[in-house]
């Protein structure tokens, strides 16, 4: 069973992704954080094999945290679930080393499996359609 | 400064020369011999005075000939019988050509200088001693008297004309507050403190709450206690009036002398009043132009503020209604569907039909998860966009940051498609063209940025060109790490890309990367 630190500010977030990791019966919640500082604090002195977390918390912010965790503690999985869409910061994470990017409207077993896939050792991120439109330009004169 | 061009100095001109005619009409009439030079000198510098100050006026020839003809009328004056002769009112109008030259202080104590050296110098010319020469002509004293009187005049009107104009600029100037927009509780302040300046007293109060206590719809009225205490007090004693000058109690309980209008807007409409804590005849005619100045400019604030107000209201109203009524055709629908649904499955529970409660709770599912979907797309109506989550989207946002305020032309391309790609390899994409703009923009001095990103079946191409000053001189160097793009190079190369930097055609910098797809996605 993998040992899970939950990162929210939203309780009720907290509580939902609590509810929806230990029914799978996968992971055991060994601890909750609603900062980027407190996530970070927790998760270096607990070791879990998962950390779960928001994108956009108060405190230290959620890449540069993921950033100093994968650089302190490589083994530790990180996955962002976010209701944030903003296309900049998946690479932003990409870039800071964490293992998956899921949007929080994703179906429940879809996160149960990306989560899954992430344990397995390979990065899940939100699908994305980089359908280019051919000869669709961007002229901007500033 | 003069109001009306040059009207000053010609009413100035033509009395020194009236006074000059009278003058010689007077010395004439005395017929005394020897006077006739000083006479003629006298006047060609003064006909010289005037002409450089019609064509130049307050430039230093001006300046020096008004001088000049200071001397020429002491002179005139010494030659005419003094202080007491027919020329004495000229001699003392030249003083007047001195006020465009200097400032009021100044010019009183220049003047007063002159009126004492003046009866000094004749006297002394005259081999008389100055107390009794001056004792002799009392006149003269009437005649300083007279001149400084007519000074003051002049002072003191000017200064009030000033005055006047500053306010009027202050009515039209008076710009409606920002913030006022739909609040016309914020723009009756803004004009109470307008209207305190204009009037220089604190007594002053627009009490504009009454037809909203009227309408039970509306906001609520002044916040302001004292506002709302003389809105209540009109309300229940109205006066005889709709202008009238009052005694009312105050907040306080001590009884004031109020000037009391009856506010109406442009429908003839009741909706407020205003207060000015004065006593009865104390507002002059002038404070009463700029009273209603002021009421004209706010009466026209306070109607927008009204209409605007009113429009939001409506918007905001629009838009609720609209999102209610999507709740309520859709995510209400669903759970009353999934309340009932619920029923059902208790009581196939109660029955121990294991069966028919799966089945019902699939279906709840099913219908929470198209709730969540239809929720999901109301967020995306509200925010009045659609989700972009995609690779171009990401780096033509960070291009459009990079090169935001730094007068780079950005040219952003785009071709092929690539539904599906692995992250590291967007993400070297999207850090490789971060690390190239930003050099561009930091190193360059280019004025255009070309960026072109192109997909296909086989490989990535990114091209980034721009045309600055180029690394004509070492593009190796370049290329291996001067501005940071040995370590994108690498990470290209390990994706088994390939990495050129070159000279651009005339001028520049082109970068060009290639790096290969994936088999299995290449189709994807």
């Amino acid at each position: 069973m993998h040992s899970v630190v939950i990162a929210d500010d939203r309780d009720s977030a907290r509580t939902g992704l609590h509810l929806l990791l230990t029914g799978s019966g996968a992971y055991r919640v060994v601890g909750q954080a609603a900062s980027g500082d407190e996530a970070l604090a927790l998760a270096e002195a607990l070791r879990p094999s998962l950390v779960v977390t928001d994108l956009k918390m108060p405190g230290l912010p959620v890449i540069e945290a993921a950033r100093l965790l994968k650089e302190g503690c490589p083994t530790i999985k990180i996955v962002i679930l976010t209701a944030y869409d903003d296309c900049e910061d998946i690479y932003l994470a990409a870039g800071a080393g964490v293992d998956g990017y899921l949007m929080k409207d994703t179906d429940p077993e879809e996160i149960l499996a990306a989560i899954g896939q992430v344990m397995e050792g390979r990065a899940f991120y939100q699908p994305k359609d980089n359908a280019f439109g051919a000869g669709r330009d961007t002229r901007e004169a500033l | 400064m003069s109001v009306y061009g040059k009207f000053g100095l010609y009413l100035a001109l033509g009395i020194r020369w009236t006074l000059f005619a009278i003058g010689l009409l007077l010395y004439a009439g005395e017929a005394e011999a020897g006077g006739a030079v000083m006479i003629g000198a006298a006047a060609a510098v003064h006909a010289l005075c005037a002409c450089l100050w019609l064509y130049k006026p307050g430039s230093r020839a001006a300046a020096a000939a008004v001088c000049a003809d200071l001397v020429f009328q002491a002179l005139l004056l010494d030659a005419t019988g003094g202080l007491s002769g027919p020329f004495m009112l000229y001699g003392l109008s030249g003083l007047a050509m001195l006020k465009p030259l200097l400032r009021w202080t100044v010019f009183y104590a220049t003047t007063l200088l002159y009126a004492i050296a003046l009866p000094l110098t004749l006297a002394l010319l005259g081999g008389q001693a100055a107390g009794a020469y001056a004792a002799e002509r009392p006149v003269y004293f009437l005649y300083i008297l007279l001149f400084y009187a007519a000074a003051i005049l002049v002072h003191g009107t000017g200064k009030a004309w000033n005055a006047h104009l500053r306010k009027l600029t202050a009515i039209y100037a008076s710009d409606r507050p920002s913030d006022a927009n739909g609040d016309p509780w914020a723009a009756a302040r803004h004009a109470e403190g307008l209207l305190k300046r204009l009037l220089g007293r604190q007594g002053v109060w627009l009490c504009v709450g009454e037809p909203d206590l009227r309408d039970p719809g509306a906001r609520d009225p002044d916040p302001s206690w004292v506002h709302a205490y003389y809105a209540s007090a009109l309300a229940l004693h109205p006066p005889a009036a709709d202008k009238v000058c009052a005694q009312l109690v105050t907040p306080l309980g001590e009884t004031a002398s109020l000037h009391v209008r009856k506010l109406r807007d442009r429908r003839g409409v009741e909706y407020g009043w205003l207060l000015i804590e004065a006593e009865p005849r104390e507002l002059t005619v002038l404070d009463k132009v700029y009273i209603r100045l002021a009421m004209m400019k706010f009466e026209a604030d306070y109607d927008l503020s009204r209409r605007l107000g009113a429009m939001r209201d409506r918007a905001i109203a629009a838009e609720r209604s609209a999102v209610a009524q999507k709740i309520h055709d859709g995510i209400a629908q669903e759970l009353f569907f999934c309340s009932v649904q619920l029923y059902q499955v208790r009581s196939a529970l109660q029955k121990d039909d294991a069966g028919q409660a799966l089945s019902l709770v699939s279906e709840i599912e099913r219908k929470v998860k198209d709730s969540h979907r239809d929720i999901r797309g109301l967020i995306e109506e509200l925010k009045g966009e659609k989700r972009r989550f995609n690779l171009l989207d990401a780096i033509e946002k960070m291009l459009r940051r990079i090169t935001d305020r730094t007068g780079v032309t950005l040219v952003f391309e785009h071709a092929g498609r690539a539904s599906q790609e692995r992250i590291e390899l967007e993400e070297t994409i999207y850090h490789f063209i971060e690390e190239a703009a930003n050099n561009v923009v930091k190193h360059a001095e280019a004025g255009r940025l070309r960026v072109r990103l192109e997909v296909t079946s086989v490989q990535w191409t990114i091209l980034v060109e721009d045309d600055g000053k180029g690394i004509r001189q070492d593009p190796e160097k370049a290329a291996t790490g001067k501005h940071g793009l040995r370590g994108m190079a690498s990470r290209i190369k390990g994706l088994n890309g390939t990495f050129t930097i070159a000279a651009g055609d005339p001028a520049g910098t082109t970068i060009m990367a290639a790096i290969p797809r994936e088999r299995s996605l290449a189709h994807a």
